[in-house]
């Protein structure tokens, strides 16, 4: 693979004949060795970590998600403050070169996300990391998560007949403005953490890592609101956005809607995984800010205050109040073309398709190439049926939301089973 | 609880469903599979019976196209009967032979044989049916058809429409008085109580209500009705002869349904935003207890009353709890199908 030099990632472990060097200079062989010395050298590194505690008090206020499991983290996982979401077109020459990149991927997001960074050999050696998250090991719930996208599939490493069922390429719905730069990719890297020097320091180091076999096709750096005061967070429109979610924490819950069980129509590899949609959408805020409340209101399905459905009067009744239309069947409370009555209706016909994990972000990438601001969604959802989530989008066609949105980007992926233990690796599964 | 998920339970959604020792008899041959996918032993916080009730309690799971039957004595569910596209309201014939089901999906009325469990007869109503009362002879049902701004009388003993009677807008509920004489019919999107003379079927008068009045009940004298207006978060009692609100009861968020007790001196309310039921004396007009079924998301939703329980279908958490009016606790939680809407006792 490339040896990335005259880039500028590179240069910052360009070095000279020393063991950091040679680490520097990594394939992506020498990469996957470098994790595996990293949770070899915990011990040392405890101990720098005990030090800095001591004298720092805690650095962080996060904590270290477990990486190994049999779900992948960032997906049942309360969604941390940052999102970074990259998508890559790969370019492994061969299914051997495929496996080298996902044992890569593994042993560095194994190595993040433990909060360790690799050792420096000496102080007279270029630093084997960029020192971002400065020493000792940074707590920041940083989870790194994994997807393909259907292009993965395609005839380059022969995995056609491994494909999950129902991933395809992202097909516009009736009012997207796809852009084709800010769609789709064959891997998808979401990096989520409590700080944005977190996802920022991971993505480096992946991009160092995987230099020659990952190219990149679109990035977003996102975050979720604070609570307003409370509750939900808001999105750019001032409503709090995605409320209704399954419980993360009950395992039938998620084993219903979210992750692909064993023993289906899918392979047998994709078991523990789920299909993750992303949709970035640009917000017409200058427009939204003359519609009226009350209207605005009605175009949502929920109070903007309060976030409660628009039975609720009071500006502090809780968004935990579950929007109920069923005896309103004129719409004349939650109107029938409202965001949420159209994502669930309430009728028998659409009671299998009404279900889906939210764990969306807000951009903010301002100033437009046209020098206008651009804020916007980046829409992410986790569900068991990638066909659950066409199917509510479909219906959505139809909200009353439509003149105020633009559908950019994003695409359909499937995010892999987790990394079981030390010797699994991304993709095991579907590779082997 | 914010979602509903539903695990197991009326999945099958087609499928009688025995419990061990009950309405074995149910139980045919070709639906053995189906019955058997159905956890036998679904969740059930607490089944204390009741002393001295007995008869069975009939709930529409709006989402499950089923009715769960469940015997009032130990509160347990002997029978989840197919039925039509979203059931909503349910009425039980006084003789406790039928229970007549709107089928909000479909703009019909299912009738079922409740020995045997099985529709034997649709009748197609209006748009978006969903109330539903007897006359207190049974030989009338009065449907509300939300959709279509208008109450199908149904002549039970023909089970035939006799009379589409037109109302104001986005009629959600029914209510008949004692003497069969008068049915009130609360128009959600009128802030309006139509009053229908039952004898020359029309509409005589109207009583005025608050924002989205969305359940009406009427008291057992004739003299008041009770009407839960839902984006005001309250109830008003409204004089029949006087037409005038004479108290509106602050209640809380979202109250979806009012019912009496059989003496008339309490008036019970569904409030689905807090998961409660608040308890208001119609002597002083004042909510004397306010009994909690679940935390929000337990969707408190529909209720019937007998001199001995009060029945609430909690849609969020697919249960139909059983509240003892004597000590006002809840008695009994009962899991039953997808999205319980209405209910309905018979004997």
């Amino acid at each position: 693979m490339g040896d990335g030099r005259g880039s500028a990632p590179a240069d910052w472990w360009h070095g000279g004949g020393c063991p950091a060097g040679l680490l520097a200079r990594r394939s992506m062989l020498q990469g996957a060795a470098a994790g595996l010395v990293g949770v070899a050298g915990g011990s040392l590194l405890g101990d720098r970590e005990a030090l800095a505690r001591g004298e720092d008090g805690d650095r962080t206020t996060g904590t270290l998600i477990p990486f190994h499991g049999y779900h992948q983290a960032g997906i049942a996982t309360p969604p941390q403050t940052v999102g970074a979401f990259a998508s890559f077109d790969v370019t492994a020459a061969n299914r051997a070169e495929l496996i080298e990149l996902f044992r890569a991927l593994t042993s560095r997001a194994r190595l993040l996300t433990s909060g360790r960074t690799d050792p420096n050999a000496s102080a007279d050696a270029p630093p084997a990391d960029n020192g971002i998250l400065g020493p000792g090991v940074v707590r920041d719930d940083l989870t790194i998560t994994v997807a393909v996208g259907a292009s993965l599939f395609d005839t380059r490493y022969g995995l056609h007949a491994r494909k999950p069922v129902q991933l395809k390429t992202m097909v516009p719905f009736l009012h997207d403005d796809l852009d084709p730069e800010l769609c789709h990719g064959d891997l998808l890297l979401q990096v989520c953490s409590g700080h944005r020097d977190s996802t920022v320091h991971t993505m480096l180091d992946i991009l160092s890592h995987t230099k020659g076999v990952l190219k990149q096709r679109w990035s977003f750096h996102c975050q979720r609101n604070p609570p307003r005061p409370t509750g939900i967070p808001r999105d750019w429109f001032g409503f709090k956005d995605g409320i209704t979610n399954p419980d993360t924490t009950s395992t039938s819950q998620m084993d219903k809607v979210v992750w692909v069980q064993p023993n289906t129509d899918e392979p047998a590899w994709t078991a523990g995984g789920t299909y993750q949609v992303l949709r970035t959408v640009h917000f017409f805020l200058e427009a939204w800010q003359k519609v009226p409340v009350a209207q605005q209101e009605r175009i949502f399905g929920r109070r903007k205050i309060s976030g409660a459905p628009l039975y609720a009067l009071s500006d502090d009744a809780p968004d935990t109040f579950d929007p109920i239309y069923t005896n309103d069947p004129q719409g004349l409370i939650t109107p029938l073309n409202c965001h949420v009555r159209l994502a669930n209706p309430q009728t028998p016909q659409t009671a299998s398709t009404s279900s889906i994990l939210r764990r969306s972000y807000d951009y903010e990438r301002s100033p437009s190439v046209e020098g206008r601001p651009d804020l916007g969604h980046l829409f992410c959802c986790f569900q068991r049926e990638l066909n659950t989530y066409i199917a509510m989008q479909t219906r959505l066609e139809a909200e009353a939301l439509v003149p105020y949105i633009s559908p950019r980007g994003g695409g359909y992926f499937f995010a892999l089973p987790g990394v079981r233990d030390n010797q699994d690796y991304f993709a095991r599964g579907l590779l082997t | 609880m914010r979602f509903r998920i539903h695990t197991g339970r009326g999945l099958g959604g087609i499928a009688v469903r025995p419990e061990p020792a009950a309405a074995i008899g149910l139980l045919l041959a070709g639906d053995l599979l189906a019955a058997r996918l159905i956890p036998a032993s679904s969740p059930s916080p607490s089944a204390a019976p009741l002393a001295g009730v007995t008869g069975h309690v009939y709930v529409t799971n709006q989402l499950g196209n089923t009715v769960s039957v469940i015997d009032a004595g130990t509160n347990k569910v002997v029978a989840t009967v197919p039925a039509g596209n979203a059931p909503e309201g349910i009425a039980i014939t006084p003789d406790g032979r039928y229970a007549y089901i709107a089928d909000n999906g479909s703009a019909m009325v299912s009738v079922l044989d409740t020995r045997t469990n099985k529709i034997t007869t649709t009748v197609p109503v209006g748009h978006g049916p969903t109330g539903v009362r007897l006359s207190p002879d049974g030989t009338c049902l009065y449907v509300a058809n939300g959709g279509s701004n208008s109450v199908s009388v149904l002549d039970t003993r023909t089970n035939r429409v006799t009379a589409t009677v037109p109302v104001d807008v986005s009629p959600v509920s029914v209510a008949v008085s004692r003497d069969g004489a008068t049915a009130y019919v609360a128009n959600a999107g009128s802030h309006s109580v139509s009053v229908l003379d039952t004898r020359t079927r029309r509409v005589v008068g109207s009583l005025p209500a608050g924002r989205s009045p969305v359940s009406v009940a009427v008291t057992p004298d004739g003299e008041s009705a009770y009407v839960a207006n839902e984006t005001a978060a309250t109830v008003s009692a409204v004089g029949i002869r006087t037409r005038t609100v004479a108290v509106t009861v602050p209640v809380g968020e979202g109250p979806f349904d009012v019912a009496l007790a059989p003496d008339g001196s309490r008036a019970y309310v569904a409030e689905l935003g807090p998961g409660n039921v608040s308890v208001i004396d119609t002597r002083s007009h004042r909510v004397s207890a306010t009994v909690a079924v679940g935390p929000p998301g337990t969707d408190p939703f529909n209720l019937a009353v007998t001199s001995g329980a009060v029945y609430v279908t909690n849609q969020g958490a697919g249960t139909l709890a059983v509240i003892d009016p004597k000590n006002l606790r809840v008695a009994a939680t009962v899991a039953v199908g997808t999205s319980p809407y209405g209910v309905a006792v018979g004997p």
